[in-house]
């Protein structure tokens, strides 16, 4: 050991410039290990603690159909849903019918400037409606599911769904919406206020005075923070059949949802309550969060290929460089190595002082790439987090679970040791021992 | 006080690790001059700081103190790059281990100092033909310096040395590794530069044979120049 | 240290690489890795991004109308009316695509996408590669899209007539002729019966060939199906996601009429985004450059390392020429004869290692379309080698390696002669 510390310690440049190299490699290797790992775990926390166990579509949903585009078509009879998926199978806890529709919102300014024009020619410049996506459901089915949090003003709190009102939707509106901040902030809504809101998307301000007429009205009652369920940032919340009368169509035979949400009591084993609710339901098909989470990783897996590319290159780099390194180092000791030899030491002991300068370069390159690593890989996470909209809370695209250290770690002692072969070679087969033997 | 010297040392000193317990004084206090047509001889024990003398009148080094001129200029005050063309020019090397490149065949070493001056390639290996002639080598002028005979070598190494002319031919026991009689022709190559070309020569040797042939002698002793001792 | 003795005559720099061949491998090997990268990420982007590119320039339309909300555009029947009658416009054809479930005889639900067109329009907007893959007249009863929609009002009868993608057809085995219902959930009593008339291909995606399930249905009959008519209160919605026009084949190559059509278009619409597809390529070019950066980014990494590498190596190199570089200065060579010598070492060292990078990193990229999984597969057969970006990549190496060679050519010219040729 002291050997080989004091073979590093004799040139000190070099020792410092090959713990630099091996250890931006590592560096390298551990950031990309580091963002596999934390988008997993984030993606994997995040659905874990949605509290949504299985989702409900319609038949024949494949999650490779959704991959390409292909959004679900609704599930239909959706108030009975819940009750019939209850009973179907015990451990569901709760199902929450959602359905999700694009649809347009504008503010009472706009609605008053319109009104001072027949045209819409006094609506000033910018002035527009804002696209939002819209979740109708029933507040009370999300039992044990993620919803967002109120900020300011109160939740949707009748109980049930009053305007659905057992198939007849002629019971009471609420004309009650939350809506997310970022759509609050958009048009410029706080608890109260009034806004529209309709399917149609007017094409200009002249279309606005037959839009309005079409819209349907409502009163904020809260705002929300942001809700990472759903990629928009801009959302507003509704009761569900209301918003079926938004989106057309709502009747008793045509009670549709986007999906239904289910939480079970017992999330152990998913597996066997999809195949209890598939059976029962024959015109649905029910995904469990690990295929939801497969998915996902299909996606990522491209990306990974890649980025295997890039560390498998950044460790190969690291590789010849600490072996030509190793081979400079005996070949500078030619003579020590070989009066070793002659005086009596074994090929073992010999090859030892080899493999131990590879592991003490290894040692001082993680010891360079650790704080690299750590740094970059912070860098890149706030980098990430400013790029992409819409994060949860907590969400880090990086982790560094002892899993990715002890990679790291495993990654720099192989260096070292995949390394010390050549110069190990060379170092066995000093020419010196060999004529000074046959002499 | 340039009385015409190629080079002078003025109460030259030259201090190796100064101020530190293992403090060298290679040269302590030497004053020495040089000048055209002189052939001059370096005796004295090893260690005296023989080489280190020739290291300063072959512009290699600077003194520690004391001055160093180089045909009346002082050499600190020259830039490193204007040292390096007075070498060039000015200087031809002879050393004890020969010190050909090893990449380099006999013809291409011979060349070298001529490619530095800007020779062309044409001119320059014609004059390489020549000088291997001169020294008796022109059998091996496509030899890689292992492949030579240190007799040979030395040989090379003298043409080398007479290239660019130099009007100064320093040489550092140019016959320490070679047997008498490859010794004497070696010294008769030299001795033949001086008469032909004028040029100076200083000669650092414990070989009587060798420094017999100079027509000054010098010795040194802890760095100092002591009077030559009785020639035999 | 000793040459062999055999050394043939191939100039002074490769022997002298060559009687270190260990240290010169593996210096080779190490630049060709940190270059290989670059050349795999970059040819392999700029394939994916040219793939992109070719696509957007060979679709049949020149400019699109689109919204951020889903189905979006309203009015879409009279508002592609208004954009034909432009100067310049020779068709406009609004696409509405929704999910809906398709039931054959005697089958259950089958999610697909229905795409509703008008599809005289549709026709005149497609590629011609595209259009190769289509029935030569879409026949869907109503090639114009007026009978069952007219002035604001679905009054008149629907065609109810469809075609079906070729993996779709395929995969029901719905012979021409026959019946199939489709409904907006998967509830078949609220479905609507449609004659399958024909059959049409898709063009291959960037993943592979495309098996999607799609169905081609007039467009008044797809809003009607789906409430994208008439919203909830009866008031005229006419809903599509996109509205595709084409110019007259004269202007197509032409981009300042395109624009010129483009602003016509826009006060038309000042809610709605107008791209043409010049704009389009545009941005898809910047977004590109932004991968670029990623991309050197990454690779900038195993550089630096390659970097340091040399400069260890050229370090090592003057050290063992402490002697030869010894007598030459003393013979009298200049120290940028010196200098000079050890840039050419260090430009042997990077072109050597250019030269195996650069195959090494076609030769991944060669093996990837090969072996690869089938996505990495497809794209890497997309990767493309632009002569100027490696040029590029080879002129920032070769002054990576000059300046590698600045520190070491300093330690050269400051060692001490007398003492190097001890
Ligand atoms: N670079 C140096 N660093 C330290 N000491 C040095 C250095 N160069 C020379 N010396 C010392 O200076 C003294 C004179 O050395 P020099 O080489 O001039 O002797 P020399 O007369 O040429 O001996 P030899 O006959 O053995 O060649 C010696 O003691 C030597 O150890
Ligand atoms: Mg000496």
């Amino acid at each position: 050991m002291r050997y080989a510390l004091d073979a590093l310690r004799r040139r000190p440049g070099r020792t410092a410039l090959t713990s630099l190299g091996i250890g931006l490699a590592t560096a390298l290797v551990l950031i990309l290990l580091a963002v596999s790992a934390g988008i997993q775990a984030s993606a994997f926390r995040l659905a874990t603690q949605s509290g949504v166990d299985l989702l409900g579509t319609s038949a024949d949903t494949s999650l490779s159909n959704a991959s390409s585009g292909l959004e679900f078509p609704p599930v239909s009879g959706a108030h009975a849903l819940p009750t019939a998926l209850e009973r179907a199978d015990p451990n569901v806890a709760s199902a929450s019918p959602w359905l999700v529709s694009s649809l347009v919102f504008a503010n009472a300014s706009l609605y008053r400037a319109v009104n001072a024009s027949a045209n819409g020619s006094a609506v000033p410049a910018g002035w527009a409606p804002a696209d939002a996506t819209s979740i109708g459901w029933i507040p009370d089915d999300n039992g044990g599911i993620e919803v967002p949090t109120i900020l300011n003003g109160t939740s949707l709190s009748a109980p049930g769904d009053p305007h659905y009102a057992n198939g007849t939707y002629d019971g009471p509106r609420t004309d009650e919406v939350v809506v997310d901040s970022a759509l609050a902030q958009a048009i410029g809504l706080t608890p109260n206020s009034t806004v529209w809101v309709s399917l149609q998307s007017p094409s200009g301000p002249s279309q606005l005075s037959g839009w309005f007429a079409g819209a349907v009205s409502y009163r904020v009652v809260g705002v929300s923070g942001p809700f990472w369920f759903l990629p928009s940032a801009l959302l507003g919340m509704f009761y569900l059949s209301e918003l079926q009368s938004v989106v057309g169509g709502a009747n008793a035979s045509a009670d549709y949802a986007s999906l239904v949400l289910i939480h079970l009591t017992d999330s152990t084993h998913p597996g066997q309550d999809q195949t209890v609710l598939a059976a029962a339901f024959p015109s649905m098909t029910f995904i469990t969060l690990g295929d939801v989470l497969g998915a996902v990783q299909q996606v990522v897996n491209l990306y990974r290929t890649f980025g295997v590319l890039v560390g498998l290159v950044g460790v190969l780099v690291a590789t010849l460089f600490t072996a030509t390194v190793l081979l400079m180092s005996v070949e500078d000791r030619t003579r020590e190595l070989a009066l070793l030899r002659v005086v009596g030491f074994s090929r073992a002991y010999v090859g030892g002082q080899v493999v131990e300068e590879g592991l003490c370069l290894s040692a001082l390159g993680l010891l360079v790439g650790l704080p690299f690593g750590l740094a970059g890989a912070y860098l890149l996470n706030l980098f990430l987090a400013r790029e992409v909209a819409g994060l949860p809370a907590g969400f880090s695209f990086v982790s560094f679970t002892p899993t990715v250290l002890l990679l790291g770690v495993l990654e720099v002692l192989a260096i070292g040791l995949v390394a010390a072969l050549l110069p190990l070679a060379r170092a066995l087969r000093l020419p010196i021992a060999e004529e000074l033997r046959a002499a | 006080m340039n009385d015409g010297a190629t080079v002078e040392l003025v109460e030259a000193r030259r201090v190796f690790h100064a101020g530190a317990p293992d403090e060298v004084r290679a040269l302590d206090g030497v004053t020495l001059a040089v000048r055209p047509g002189d052939y001059l001889s370096v005796e004295g024990p090893s260690g005296s700081g023989k080489t280190t003398l020739l290291n300063l009148l072959g512009l290699l080094d600077l003194p520690s103190s004391g001055e160093l001129r180089w045909q009346g200029r002082p050499v600190p005050g020259l830039p490193e790059r204007e040292r390096t063309r007075l070498r060039l020019h000015g200087i031809g090397f002879i050393f004890q281990r020969f010190y050909l490149l090893p990449t380099l065949t006999a013809l291409e070493n011979v060349a070298l100092p001529m490619r530095a001056a800007g020779v062309p390639a044409s001119e320059r290996t014609d004059r390489a033909r020549d000088l291997l002639a001169r020294v008796g080598v022109e059998g091996r002028s496509a030899a890689f310096p292992h492949q030579l005979s240190g007799g040979e070598e030395q040989r090379v190494a003298i043409a080398r040395a007479l290239a660019n002319r130099p009007p100064l031919l320093l040489a550092d026991e140019p016959t320490g590794e070679l047997d008498s009689a490859r010794a004497s022709q070696v010294m008769d190559l030299i001795e033949e530069a001086h008469r032909r070309s004028g040029a100076a020569v200083v000669v650092v040797t414990h070989n009587p044979l060798v420094s017999r042939r100079a027509d000054r002698h010098v010795a040194m002793r802890d760095g100092r120049l002591v009077p030559a001792g009785p020639r035999e | 240290m000793r040459p062999t003795p055999r050394a043939p005559r191939w100039g002074r720099r490769f022997r002298d690489l060559r009687h270190r061949t260990a240290q010169t491998i593996l210096a080779v090997a190490a630049v060709g890795a940190a270059v290989a990268l670059p050349v795999v990420l970059l040819s392999v982007g700029g394939g994916v991004f040219q793939h992109e590119l070719a696509t957007i320039r060979q679709s049949g339309f020149e400019i699109s109308i689109t919204t951020t909300a889903d189905h979006g555009i309203s009015d879409a029947h009279a508002l592609s009316a208004e954009i034909d009658r432009i100067a310049g416009v020779a068709a406009a054809s609004p696409i509405l695509s929704v999910a809906v479930d398709l039931f054959a005889p005697g089958q259950g639900a089958t999610p697909v996408l229905a795409e509703g067109i008008v599809p005289d329009a549709f026709l005149a907007t497609q590629s011609a590669a595209d259009r190769s893959l289509l029935p030569s007249s879409i026949a869907l009863g109503d090639p114009a899209d007026t009978v069952h929609y007219a002035n604001g009002s679905y009054t008149g009868p629907e065609s109810r007539e469809l075609l079906l993608s070729t993996a779709l057809a395929g995969t029901l085995g719905i012979a021409n002729g026959s019946m199939a219902t489709l409904a907006p959930t998967a509830n078949a009593s609220a479905g609507v019966g449609f004659t399958v008339e024909g059959t049409f291909g898709l063009p291959p995606s960037l993943l592979g060939p495309s098996a999607l399930y799609v169905v081609l249905v007039p467009l008044s009959d797809l809003q009607t199906l789906t409430g994208y008519a008439l919203g909830p209160s009866g008031q005229l919605l006419d809903s599509a996601d996109t509205i595709q026009v084409s110019v007259n084949a004269s202007l197509a190559a032409d981009p300042s009429a395109i624009a010129r059509i483009a602003h016509e278009i826009e006060p038309l619409v000042p809610y709605y985004s107008v791209s043409s597809q010049t704009q389009t390529a545009a941005s898809l070019a910047s977004a590109a450059a932004v991968l670029t950066g990623f991309y050197l980014g990454l690779s900038s990494v195993g550089l630096i390392v390659g970097f340091i590498f040399l400069t260890i190596i050229l370090f090592r190199r003057v050290e063992q020429d402490r002697r030869s570089i010894g007598i030459r200065r003393a013979i009298g060579v200049s120290g940028w004869m010196i200098g000079r010598g050890i840039a050419a070492e260090a430009l042997a060292l990077t072109g050597a290692g250019l030269v195996a990078g650069m195959s090494g990193g076609i030769l991944v990229v060669v093996l990837l379309a090969r072996y690869g999984s089938s996505s990495v597969a497809a794209i890497a057969r997309d990767a493309v080698f632009d002569p100027v970006t490696l040029g590029l990549l080879a002129v920032a190496l070769g002054v990576l390696g000059l300046v590698a060679a600045l520190l070491p050519t300093r330690r050269a010219l400051a060692l001490s002669i007398p003492e190097a040729l001890r």
